[in-house]
């Protein structure tokens, strides 16, 4: 998005220099002094707080007074479209009693901590905001559009996306088998947590590893399955260490017969894989 | 005696709070004192300012009036109305609060009157039927007041353009759409009261990806309403037709359809039938969707002398469904407002006989808000969401999801001075579909007014508890100008699995920025970015560099 940037400086370039016109109503606005106290008499005196000599129209009327400041489009309707009787009539003061509801109701009444003034459009319920859900969003959840996950655009409640990661990501549990290693096969759970971060996929951490070959920590740990098993379709999770499918030489090119000079003292030496990494689990050679 | 400059440097308010009360109560002091030669903007529109001063205080008509904040001239009128105490002033730029300097001697300055004395108070019935008929027979037309605005909603139109960016620096993944959102409102057709409204939103996405959730389809349009109305103030009979953001209607927020009502003469009583098709809600297609109709009735209670205002919507009907076939539904809502107190509860039941044994309740809330005094309010929701008669609409991968859970929180916030308030927050969620709790509670300190006219800032902080334990923190400035505004947070957190079992900390750094401005009265931008890093990934310095972005600018045109 190169222009993306042109557009924001040229902009508030314009913005700055150009006779604009103001924001309608700041959030907040110092209030301005009291009215002193008029002698005249008091029907005359509330007259005089909304109307002129000159006229009835245009009137003034401090609204911040009531509770209800008027801010960006409620400051453009006439009065009579909120005060259906007259000025004494008690009505809402609440976002659901005059406007419908999107959210079928289920979202409650208030609308005003996520909406504002200006557009519907304009959302202020943001990755923050979303902690006081039941899916605190972290990771590239934070950071992608709400459809994504909440996908009924009829009446937008957000109430049903599913909370645990399999909800969504079933897909990605079954494409492992061709992106990495058949989950199911291998015995992983649905719950992908334990592994998975929220930021990406790969490298995952497998903490039931480290028992036989650690990788939580060290350089072997942003290694994917697939680069030392040269097949983890069978390998269930036993805890046993007996894969038989692990290869050291996949990523260490050890020549047998120099690796047999260098370790012609050591008990227990052989050229395997397997020899390599029970003796090398925490400093690799 | 002159006002204390509202610009403060941004250092010297944000060293301490105290500071910021200590000026505050200087400025409302000093504010008492303010000279008799000075003059305050009450109300401003976007073509005129109003006065505090007028005639009496040496205002003309025609004169120049120069607006000062603080010390800078911000705008400037000229008096087009006057009165005694009272002018109105043409001109823009100037915020309510402002002030100006009188002249030393008025132009056409009135000799000094006289100290005002209030009238003597009438001693007897006589006297007051003598004023009475004094009024009565005085030779003057006395004249009502009718709004030449009138009530009817004008018309609006809204257009935004929005370009958002989802990036990943270092991968080659990239998610990308543009987007036009419309609204246009309250249309006249005709000399009648027919108005025609309508929203939609086109939306093109590019992916380097697979999608993983939406269709897979580049361009969508989705069309969020389109219909004919008639429901202004004083039509007895009220319809609708076309693609329905349906009146009283509680649960149906989307409808193929009509609507037609009736209300009584004072209008606090309508009732109806509506009937129609429900679009798809994944694409808001009207073809793939199913048939719902029924009876709707909505009424409301209040007045001069009544103590509380009340409303309740009602609906029952039928609607037809792909997957449990009919399903008979009841829902209502009602409403009491009575400072200070907000009451609001609702409820669905539905009876789906292919998969219900009976009535089932879908849907039960309520809602108190509580406001004591205009600084203090407090507000507490509590939702059930039962198990839905069917799915949500699948997305890609997803799993179906019907059951629903428990919601409540509670917020508290009380503006305790004139530039600092403070906030609690919290609440829980109970997921029946996993069985997982989750629970969060926060405190939010805020002076918005802590820069003057400038701007604010706020802090806060919260945690989390529950199958994921959260802990964040964040800053945030909110900065203004008559053309300007701009809003930035910057914050951090942890979180942390805590089940299946309790994962290491992940922890991210993130921030947001906003700047909106205002190009012609009818026409602003904004644009916004966030951004977000982990430092920590479950426990160790991720190898790679990751952050993701979200970019996006809204041109909107409001007309």
């Amino acid at each position: 998005m190169k222009w993306g940037g042109v557009v924001v400086a040229a902009a508030l370039l314009a913005v700055a220099v150009g006779p604009g016109g103001a924001l309608a109503a700041p959030p907040v606005v110092p209030r301005p002094p009291k009215q002193t106290t008029s002698a005249a008499p008091a029907a005359a005196a509330k007259c005089a707080s909304c109307h002129l000599e000159t006229g009835w129209s245009p009137a003034r009327f401090d609204h911040e007074q009531t509770g209800f400041p008027l801010r960006e489009l409620h400051a453009r309707l006439p009065c009579a479209s909120c005060h259906r009787q007259d000025f004494k009539a008690r009505i809402a003061d609440t976002c659901s009693g005059c406007h419908r509801d999107r959210h079928r109701g289920e979202l409650g009444l208030h609308c005003e901590g996520c909406h504002d003034e200006k557009s519907w459009k304009s959302s202020l319920f943001g990755p923050d905001t979303h902690r006081r859900t039941s899916f605190p969003l972290s990771g590239k959840h934070a950071v992608i559009p709400c459809r994504e996950c909440h996908g009924d655009l009829r009446d937008m409640t957000f109430s049903r996306a599913p909370v645990a990661c399999i909800g969504c990501h079933r897909g990605d549990y079954d494409a492992a088998t061709l992106r990495s290693i058949d989950h199911v096969a291998a015995g992983f759970d649905a719950n992908c947590q334990a592994c998975h971060n929220t930021w990406k996929f790969s490298p995952a951490r497998f903490e039931a590893h480290d028992v036989c070959f650690i990788l939580s920590s060290g350089p072997h740990r942003p290694i994917r399955c697939a680069q030392c098993h040269s097949s983890v379709v069978s390998v269930p999770v036993t805890g046993t260490c007996t894969s038989g499918t692990s290869r050291c030489i996949s990523c260490h090119a050890h020549e047998c017969a120099r690796s047999d000079q260098r370790h012609a003292n050591v008990m227990g030496y052989s050229c395997t894989d397997r020899k390599c990494f029970e003796c090398h689990q925490r400093t690799p050679p | 005696m002159t006002r204390p400059a509202r610009r403060f440097t941004v250092g010297a308010k944000a060293l301490a709070l105290a500071a910021a009360l200590f000026t505050s109560a200087g400025a409302a002091g000093a504010q008492k004192g303010a000279p008799e030669r000075t003059g305050w903007v009450r109300y401003v529109t976007q073509k005129r300012v109003y006065l505090d001063r007028g005639a009496a205080d040496g205002l003309a008509i025609q004169q120049t009036v120069s607006l000062l904040r603080g010390a800078a001239k911000v705008a400037s009128c000229q008096i087009e109305m006057l009165a005694a105490h009272a002018a109105v002033c043409r001109g823009s730029g100037a915020a309510i609060g402002d002030r100006f300097d009188l002249p030393a001697v008025g132009p056409r300055a009135p000799a000094p009157a006289p100290p005002a004395r209030p009238l003597a108070v009438p001693e007897d019935d006589e006297t007051l039927a003598r004023y009475e008929r004094a009024l009565a027979d005085a030779p003057h037309v006395k004249v009502d007041f009718v709004s030449k605005a009138g009530a009817d909603l004008p018309p609006r139109i809204w257009v935004g353009v929005d370009a958002s960016l989802y990036s990943e620096p270092g991968s080659p993944d990239r998610y990308a759409y543009e987007a036009i959102d419309a609204e246009i409102r309250n249309i006249p057709i005709g000399s009648g009261s027919l108005r025609f409204d309508t929203a939609f939103s086109a939306l093109r996405r590019q992916t380097t990806t697979d999608p993983r959730f939406r269709p897979s389809v580049e361009s969508m349009f989705y069309l969020w309403e389109a219909e004919i109305t008639r429901r202004q103030n004083d039509d007895r009979t009220v319809f609708a037709i076309g693609r329905l953001w349906p009146w009283h209607l509680p649960g149906l927020p989307m409808l193929d359809g009509a609507q037609l009502g009736r209300r009584n003469a004072s209008g606090t009583i309508e009732g109806g039938v509506y009937g129609g098709a429900i679009p798809s809600a994944l694409t808001l297609s009207p073809i793939e969707g199913s048939w719902a109709g029924g009876l709707y009735a909505a009424a409301t209670q209040g007045g001069r002398r009544a103590p509380m205002f009340a409303r309740q919507e009602v609906r029952v009907g039928v609607r037809d469904s792909a997957t449990v076939g009919v399903v008979r539904e009841a829902e209502a809502v009602a409403q009491v407002w009575s400072r200070p107190l907000a009451l609001g509860a609702g409820y669905r039941f539905r009876h789906a006989p292919l998969v219900d044994g009976g009535p089932v309740l879908e849907l039960a809330q309520g809602d108190v808000r509580f406001t004591p005094t205009s600084s203090v309010r407090a507000r507490a929701q509590l939702r059930y969401l039962g198990v839905a008669a069917e799915s949500q609409p699948l997305l890609r991968g997803e799993v179906q999801t019907m059951s629903g859970g428990t919601y409540g929180a509670f917020d508290l916030s009380w503006d305790a001075f004139q530039r600092f308030g403070i906030g609690l927050l919290a609440s829980g969620h109970h997921d029946a579909s996993s069985g997982r709790d989750q629970a969060d509670a926060g405190m939010e300190l805020r002076s918005p007014g802590l820069f003057g006219d400038v701007g604010g800032m706020a802090a806060g902080a919260s945690a989390g508890e529950g199958w994921m334990r959260t802990r964040t923190a964040f800053v945030q400035i909110m900065a203004r100008t008559s053309r300007l505004r701009i809003f930035g947070r910057v914050g951090g957190g942890t979180t942390q699995f805590a089940e299946p079992v309790l994962t290491p900390l992940t922890v991210e750094l993130g921030g947001n920025l906003q700047i909106e401005g205002v190009l012609t009265p009818w026409l602003r931008i904004v644009a916004r970015s966030l951004v977000r890093t982990p430092i920590v990934l479950q426990g160790v310095i991720p190898q790679d560099r990751l952050y993701g972005v979200v970019s996006r600018i809204d041109l909107v045109g409001t007309y």
